[in-house]
């Protein structure tokens, strides 16, 4: 921890002021005032102090004790084994700019919004437990120099004819990116990182240990590379919409597959630290984060479904639909029946979507920085459960009875009424699963870092 | 929470106002003549004494039009909402208030429809219920307790009374807790906090440059292809049918 150069007291980052402020005598310094010893050390380097859950595995850098009371990821009220460590030094980081105050704000704010929210995510210790931490990403640019090539029509009538002009856009192209980001943790899920941003990148300053004084920060352990294509990809959005948009162009229809443009040329990724306000809370066996980004308060949160507040909500509204129904409408019964065949169907899909979804997510195919980690482990097998099989079966069994009977047209209406009930009893199955399911995808099974710790039996 | 009340509340004012806005429409129309009863049983479905007993249950409604019952075993039209029609008609105008119920034995389907000021008082809606109630006594070859009851319900809905719909009740309560499910679903979904940024915005946060330099706009070649527009016209609209006030309510069900 920093000291304070006129009483000695401890120094930590003001948001307020964005300057160290002292906790005893208050006065402020920049950050860059404090000097780091053995200089040349420093230039790659520096000194911190890495905490260890001993639970989870995961792993976060800080001067402050408070860290060792729990673990930021898994939730755990657990004393974090720390020891003093050198690490790789970030070329930039973003301070904080959001306080912890206009943070809980923000995120109570948001849960009044979530109408189907648990309650236990407004519990005063939650909020409390918010933590700012500095999170690695890699920032990427890219220049493109050189001439660009597209085919482009322009079409009209005359007469009887219709006329198609062919031409070739040209000209060259001077472009530069930079300050594309994408995390740099294995810690930090994509789904969440990627929402949490953008960050305005104007606000970046040279990396200074200073600026961590009263937070904590993960670490990268992300190859650059991972994200490389994503990055370059982003980039060729813009030259193209560039050149589509460009005046000297405008009334010409340009054909996507038959261009040419100058390649990409990466500049060598940029590691810096960007502020996030983050918490974790736990049930069970699952954690949900919410993440706030730090400079610009933007949300990025698992907000799961209560089932016992989704019912009511959902009683609730089924009353001025059910007086809708029946005073503004006079549905016949097999108009009912083709009513309720579209709802199982509809549902039936969604249970699948969300079942395939919630399978790679568990099996963490959706982030890319972790499916590298996890390549160096053996695979794990993906689970099934029977009713995730059975009920959009059920489902898609209650339509073709539903098509069947509109088809054969008895004229007795209890054919009909009867495959009303049976598509409706299977939708009703289908959205036990599909919120189970939405559920499992809001949050996240407790995490096992086995960098260097964690608990192999979990 | 606020939010789900305010939600509510809104759903709430919406439903009351529909609700006193069809009673408005129902209590505004006024019935001023006698009709007649007319029962015209080609089919032979009804015995005398069943004629004379219908007839009577028929004339408690004159008070709001003709009252017609008919029964055939051919049907030259193929759709039985039309022969209702050609028959109303061929008795009355198609203005005139009234209710004709039709039993139709070439395609084993009953019809009953309103006509004048009844298509109001009696809406489709209303007639399929009814025959939705009476169908299974055709279906039996119970003729007569299908056209009384049928009657029954056309008195007790000019009266301004509800009939019985139970199943209808049932299933609308289900498929409204189904949607409420949907619907709410979606809500959730949407109401996902991550949400990944656009390209766009993206752009707006980066350091970006792109200038294009020395644009040229070369003209390669030129495709003509014949393709005369087909002459318009095939005017005539046509369609319109029976022009002038007329229509009906009507609702019908297979036996």
């Amino acid at each position: 921890m920093y000291q304070c150069p006129t009483c000695g007291g401890g120094v930590r980052f003001d948001i307020a002021s964005q300057k160290l402020r002292c906790d005893h005598c208050q006065n402020t310094y920049e950050p860059e005032s404090f000097s780091t010893h053995g200089a040349a050390e420093e230039e790659n380097e520096f000194s911190t102090t890495r905490f260890l859950c001993p639970q989870c595995g995961a792993e976060i850098i800080g001067d402050d004790n408070t860290a060792a009371a729990f673990c930021s990821f898994c939730g755990a009220s657990t004393i974090l084994e720390s020891r003093i460590s050198k690490e790789k030094r970030p070329d930039h980081i973003i301070p904080f700019k959001i306080t912890k105050a206009q943070c809980t704000d923000l995120y109570t704010r948001m849960l009044h919004r979530s109408p189907f929210a648990p309650k236990a995510l407004k519990d005063p210790k939650s909020i409390e437990s918010f933590r700012g931490i500095y999170m690695p990403y890699w920032m990427y640019g890219f220049d493109y120099q050189g001439s660009f090539h597209a085919s482009a029509t322009k079409s009209s009538r005359q007469g009887n004819y219709d006329i198609t002009r062919y031409y070739d856009l040209s000209g060259n192209m001077n472009a530069s990116f930079d300050g594309i980001l994408h995390d740099a943790s294995t810690t930090f899920s994509d789904d969440i990182s990627e929402s949490v941003v953008p960050y305005e990148v104007n606000a970046m300053r040279d990396f200074h240990p200073a600026y961590l004084s009263g937070f904590y920060a993960d670490t990268e352990d992300v190859n650059p590379n991972l994200y490389l294509n994503d990055a370059a990809e982003l980039t060729q959005t813009y030259t193209s919409q560039a050149i589509t948009g460009h005046p000297s162009f405008q009334g010409y229809h340009i054909d996507p597959g038959r261009k040419t443009a100058p390649d990409a040329v990466p500049r060598p990724a940029k590691y810096a630290m960007l502020p996030v306000w983050f918490m974790a809370y736990r049930k069970k066996d699952r954690v949900s984060y919410v993440t706030i980004n730090g400079q610009t308060g933007k949300i990025a949160a698992d907000i799961p479904i209560d089932p016992a507040r989704y019912a009511i909500g959902s009683l609730l509204l089924a009353i001025p639909l059910f007086l809708l129904l029946n005073l503004l409408l006079s549905l016949s019964a097999s108009v009912m029946l083709i009513l309720s065949a579209i709802i199982a169907f509809i549902t039936a899909i969604v249970a699948i979507v969300e079942h395939s979804h919630m399978q790679k997510k568990e099996h963490g195919d959706l982030d890319r920085g972790l499916r590298g980690y996890k390549a160096r482990k053996p695979p794990v097998k993906k689970s099934h459960s029977a009713l995730d099989a059975f009920s959009p079966t059920l489902s898609f069994a209650s339509v073709a009875a539903a098509i069947a009977i509109v088809v054969i047209d008895p004229v007795s209406d209890y054919w009909f009424y009867a495959g009303s009930l049976f598509s409706i009893v299977a939708s009703f199955l289908a959205f036990t699963r599909i919120i189970r399911n939405y559920n499992i995808l809001a949050t996240r099974k407790l995490p096992q870092f086995s960098r260097t710790g964690g608990d192999d039996r979990a | 929470m606020i939010v789900l009340k305010k939600t509510i509340r809104f759903i709430c004012t919406l439903v009351l106002g529909a609700v006193l806005t069809s009673m408005l429409w129902y209590s505004t129309t006024v019935f001023a003549y006698e009709g007649t009863v007319t029962i015209i049983d080609d089919a032979e479905l009804l015995t005398a004494e069943q004629e004379a007993s219908l007839a009577s249950m028929m004339q408690q409604s004159t008070m709001y039009g003709n009252m017609v019952f008919y029964t055939t075993l051919d049907n030259p039209y193929s759709n039985v909402d039309f022969l209702g029609q050609m028959v109303y008609e061929e008795l009355y105008s198609e203005a005139t208030d009234g209710v004709i119920m039709v039993i139709d034995m070439d395609l084993r389907e009953i019809l009953l429809s309103g006509y004048g000021n009844c298509k109001h008082t009696l809406p489709s809606r209303d007639c399929t219920t009814i025959t939705d109630n009476v169908y299974r006594d055709a279906s039996r070859g119970d003729y007569y307790s299908c056209a009384l009851t049928a009657f029954e319900q056309v008195h007790l809905v000019l009266n301004g009374k509800n009939i019985p719909r139970p199943m209808k009740y049932a299933c609308n309560a289900l498929l409204a807790l189904a949607l409420a499910l949907l619907v709410n679903y979606f809500i959730a979904m949407g109401m996902s906090k991550k949400k990944a940024p656009s390209a766009d915005m993206i752009r707006r946060f980066i350091h970006y440059k792109c200038d294009i330099i020395a644009p040229q706009v070369t003209f390669l070649r030129e495709k003509r292809v014949y393709n005369p527009r087909s002459s318009s016209g095939g005017g005539g609209g046509g369609g319109g049918h029976s022009g002038g006030g007329g229509g009906h309510s009507s609702g019908s069900h297979k036996f």
